[in-house]
């Protein structure tokens, strides 16, 4: 898992440390450079000094004390040597050192050390040599320029700190947001307050606050839908409960036989609702384009046809088929039997007995159109917009019908970008309800 | 006893004719609002049953303007919304007790009884006059503490004598009481159970006053 906190921690302490390594890197060779240069110049300020003041009583042999410090290691060896290359005095005569030809720095190996040496030329006398052993030079530098860095050092350690707050404190907004979500559940999605959000964030809380509203709407009409379900169920519960409480009363064989003819309607009313429930569940959640293959629309109409025969024929309806069978619709052949079977169950159920329902399917400028015309009481203009609607009923009508059957099928049409269309029947009365498909340009 | 039942619901409507016409009650039912008014206005009945979500309407409306016009027939509602806020608005337009869907056929019933009961303004369940008792909750009826088994019809002649003794009641209001609209009225329905009445409970018990009525005369 990636942190931004730690990702941001170590990019930054890397970074300063490079930095700091840089400049620490810098100040050494500088300050190392700097202290060099004074040693040199030291051995030169030595050998100036000793010729200005000291030289004439050298020459004259007068005796002059070794010059060096506690520390015999860190001495420097101060020579004098004659015109002619001899040498006439040493500090530490143990040191052997040559005379260098010219005057200037030069440096010599001696046993382990290498000595640096700065050679004078004294006017008409001699020389003055001045050495001192490189490596103890080298160390002082080395300490020198190291005590430079201790404040560098220092500063880095108090940009970590600073750092590590700093990521801290930047990353509070993410906490807050977070929080606030961790606050959130089924029944309390609030919309997140993008007014004091930073402008990074803002994307990410309006893409969530839009999400919130999404969620909620659907939540809200998933309960809404539920509420109306149980809503919807009570009404044939209630029946079936009257009509066991009819048959428990029941005096005769002949008013018993009526009373369980009309529980077993009553039954297959609730069995009908909890089937149309399952496909009003079923139309919302398929989704949009999900494996969508061409069917064979005919052959669902024809199905439908034979299934709501038995019940036309009981109520002499004259229930036909006109029209083209091999008619393809790209779609959800689950879904599409649904809405056929609504239409056509839609169809019979309001049409009074000894009318004509037809079930057509055509081909009508690139698009496929399934309708079913009844002869029914028709669908007034005002009307037609709301009977999609769940558990919309028309008034004045009365029926046993679940009033899901027509807002399932709006929502599978949706599902398939077909249109719905209502008219009056021109064969009379009665009405038309048409759903057109676009062509699928398959064809058997 | 002449109900009204406005209920929407086929079934329901259907469930509940048969039973309350099977225990003595003339029902006159009708599916939407407005069937509901033109009966209320047209017709006296002793209680009305009514649905609340109507097809084209809601129920409370149709209590409001009974109400509004001063008429006192109890009023049940039957309504599949359960929430406070509905009960409490129907109670207080003027419904006299309330039923939610699912319910039991005989709770119904019982709370029919009730509000009847209250309207004759006895608080016994029994009605009583001389020494006949009518138990209009098991339908059983008795004469000086004998039981005597009446048909569902002379059942219902006999309690509406009975709920307001004195009163005549012509053949014209006996026979509403007793029969609902679509059903089927010999003409001499009332004389002929009136009969059979008179039969059971012994020749004087009701009176016949000619042009007038009927009438159960008191026992001196």
């Amino acid at each position: 898992m990636t942190s931004i906190r730690r990702n941001l921690l170590l990019s930054l302490l890397t970074g300063l440390l490079a930095c700091t390594a840089v400049m620490g890197g810098i100040a050494y060779l500088d300050t190392a450079k700097e202290f060099h240069e004074l040693f040199s110049d030291n051995l030169r300020r030595i050998a100036v000094v000793i010729e200005g003041q000291a030289f004439p009583r050298l020459a004259s042999a007068i005796d002059i004390p070794a010059i060096h410090d506690e520390e015999p290691e860190e001495s420097y060896v101060i020579q004098i040597w004659g015109k002619d290359g001899k040498l006439v005095r040493s500090s530490s005569p143990e040191i052997e050192l040559p005379l260098e030809g010219a005057q200037g720095f030069s440096e010599h190996k001696s046993g382990s050390r290498v000595w640096q040496i700065y050679t004078l030329k004294a006017k008409d006398v001699g020389f003055i040599q001045v050495a001192e052993p490189k490596d103890i030079v080298a160390t002082m530098v080395g300490e020198s320029a190291a005590r430079a860095l201790a404040p560098l050092i220092a500063l880095f350690l108090m940009l970590v700190v600073v750092a590590w707050i700093l990521v801290g404190r930047g990353l509070t907004p993410f906490a807050r947001l977070s929080r606030a979500i961790a606050g959130w559940n089924a029944d309390k999605m609030e919309v997140l307050p993008v007014a004091d959000t930073p402008q990074e964030l803002q994307p990410v809380v309006s893409a969530l606050n839009d999400l919130v509203v999404r969620l909620d709407k659907a939540l809200s009409m998933q309960r809404q839908f539920m509420a109306d379900a149980a809503h919807e169920l009570r009404t044939p519960l209630t029946a079936i409960k009257l009509q066991l409480g009819n048959l428990a009363r029941a005096k005769s064989d002949a008013e018993r036989a009526a009373t369980q003819k009309r529980l077993s309607e009553g039954i297959d009313r609730c069995i009908h609702l909890a089937g149309q429930l399952l496909s009003a569940s079923r139309s919302t959640s398929v989704q949009s384009g999900h494996e969508f293959k061409p069917v064979m629309f005919g052959m669902l109409v024809r199905a439908a046809l034979g299934v709501f025969d038995p019940l036309a024929a009981q109520k002499k309806i004259d229930l036909g088929f006109e029209g083209d069978e091999e008619c393809f619709v790209e779609g959800d052949e689950e879904s599409l039997r649904i809405l056929v079977n609504n239409l056509i169950d839609n169809a019979v159920r309001y049409t009074p007995a000894g009318g004509t329902v037809t079930a057509r399917l055509y081909r009508e400028n690139g698009r496929i159109v399934f309708e079913a015309r009844d002869t029914g009481p028709g669908i007034p203009e005002t009307e037609r917009e709301k009977i999609f609607r769940r558990f919309y009923r028309m008034p004045g009508m009365v029926s046993t019908g679940s009033g899901l059957g027509l807002s399932i099928v709006k929502s599978i049409a949706d599902l398939h970008r077909a249109k719905i269309s209502i008219a009056d029947n021109p064969q009379g009365s009665g009405a038309v309800i048409a759903v057109s498909f676009a062509d699928s340009g398959k064809s058997a | 006893m002449r109900l009204l039942l406005i209920e929407d619901d086929p079934m329901i409507a259907e469930e509940l004719c048969v039973a309350l016409r099977q225990s003595g009650y003339a029902v006159d039912a009708v599916c939407d609002a407005r069937g509901g008014e033109a009966s209320l206005t047209g017709h006296a009945y002793d209680l009305v049953l009514l649905d609340l979500g109507l097809p084209d309407g809601s129920g409370l409306d149709i209590l409001k303007k009974l109400r509004a016009r001063r008429d006192q027939v109890p009023v049940l509602v039957i309504t599949a919304q359960d929430t406070l806020k509905d009960v409490v608005t129907g109670l207080d337009l003027g419904a006299d007790d309330y039923m939610i869907k699912p319910f039991a056929l005989e709770e119904l019933e019982a709370r029919i009884r009730v509000l009847l009961r209250r309207r004759e303004g006895r608080a016994s369940p029994l009605v009583v006059w001389n020494d006949m008792e009518l138990d209009p909750a098991t339908h059983s009826f008795s004469v000086g503490g004998a039981p005597i088994v009446l048909s569902a019809r002379e059942f219902a002649v006999l309690y509406a004598l009975m709920e307001k003794p004195g009163a005549v009641l012509s053949r014209q209001a006996l026979e509403e009481k007793i029969y609902g609209w679509n059903e089927e009225v010999e003409s001499n329905a009332v004389e002929y159970h009136i009969s059979q009445l008179r039969k059971k409970i012994g020749g004087n018990g009701i009176r016949n006053i000619r042009g007038v009525g009927y009438v159960l005369e008191k026992k001196a």
